[in-house]
């Protein structure tokens, strides 16, 4: 099962690796973007079975990256890892069809409980 | 005791133990480590080797976030973040580092924030860099294993 980790920090995308192990999850494969539009382009060369996006990016945003996949008719669980967890934000991603929205900081039992319905 | 500053437009829980509560918790959970309440802020702008991070809070309030840290300390904060050896980092790993605490901070900060609110993207810059013409209306100073680390919120003077 492959899981994929879109966030313009690097140093945060660490950190989810980090947690995703600690919620016992280290079999899946991990895949990387740094931006919405490189996250588009994994999808189409390699579709993943979960996607963990951040909100707040460059070039293009989580948002915008959850509406594009949506046009093209991808049909991947897709939640967001955010800093901002406002109930505006969280309307508007319910909105879009994401399934969760995890709030930073975050703990692996937030992962854990989070992630249990999606991952094999 | 740190006097706590407020302006008109920022909700009552946005205290200096509110913003310390925010940081300790980001601090704790993801790094691991623990932070200190410093109250003397006198020197600490002219302490060499700072990076400050930096994110606008815009909508119905705005002003500003930033974090401004010695860089002893965001090197380790980035060691524990990339979970590689300090010595092995680079000055991007250190502002990416300084960029993405910052911005959760500031995530944080706007639940508190009236709504709309939208916050940019970090920019993080060598030295202390924090607006000079804006009203400071929250601001704390935490230590992190000897090293010193101050967090303030600004409101914007002129709102466009």
């Amino acid at each position: 099962m492959k899981i994929l980790i879109v966030d313009d920090s690097s140093a945060m995308r660490m950190i989810v690796r980090r947690t995703l192990r600690e919620a016992g999850y280290g079999h899946l494969e991990v895949l990387q973007a740094s931006d919405g539009n490189l996250a588009l382009e994994v999808v189409h060369k390699d579709p993943p079975d979960l996607i963990f996006s951040d909100w707040n990016m460059p070039n293009k945003s989580g948002l915008e990256f959850l509406e594009a996949l949506n046009e093209e008719g991808y049909k991947i669980p897709f939640g967001f890892v955010t800093t901002e967890a406002t109930p505006e934000m969280r309307a508007k991603a319910t909105q879009a069809g994401a399934k969760f929205l995890i709030s930073k900081p975050f703990t692996a039992e937030t992962f854990a409980k989070t992630l249990e319905p999606y991952v094999k | 005791m740190l006097q706590i500053a407020s302006g008109p437009l920022i909700p009552s829980q946005l205290t200096q133990a509110t913003l310390q509560e925010i940081a300790e918790s980001i601090w704790s959970s993801f790094l691991e480590l623990e932070l200190r309440p410093v109250a003397d802020h006198s020197g600490f702008a002219t302490t060499t080797s700072l990076l400050t991070g930096q994110v606008a809070l815009q909508g119905d309030w705005q002003g500003f976030l930033t974090l401004v840290c010695a860089k002893p300390i965001a090197r380790k904060a980035a060691a524990a973040m990339f979970n590689i050896a300090p010595a092995r980092l680079d000055d991007a790993e250190l502002h990416d580092t300084v960029g993405e605490l910052t911005h959760i901070l500031a995530g944080n900060l706007k639940s508190l924030l009236p709504a709309p609110c939208r916050l940019s993207l970090p920019v993080v810059t060598e030295g202390y860099n924090v607006p000079v013409n804006e009203k400071t209306i929250v601001k704390i100073l935490l230590q992190c294993e000897n090293h010193l680390l101050q967090i303030t919120v600004f409101e914007k003077e002129n709102p466009v």
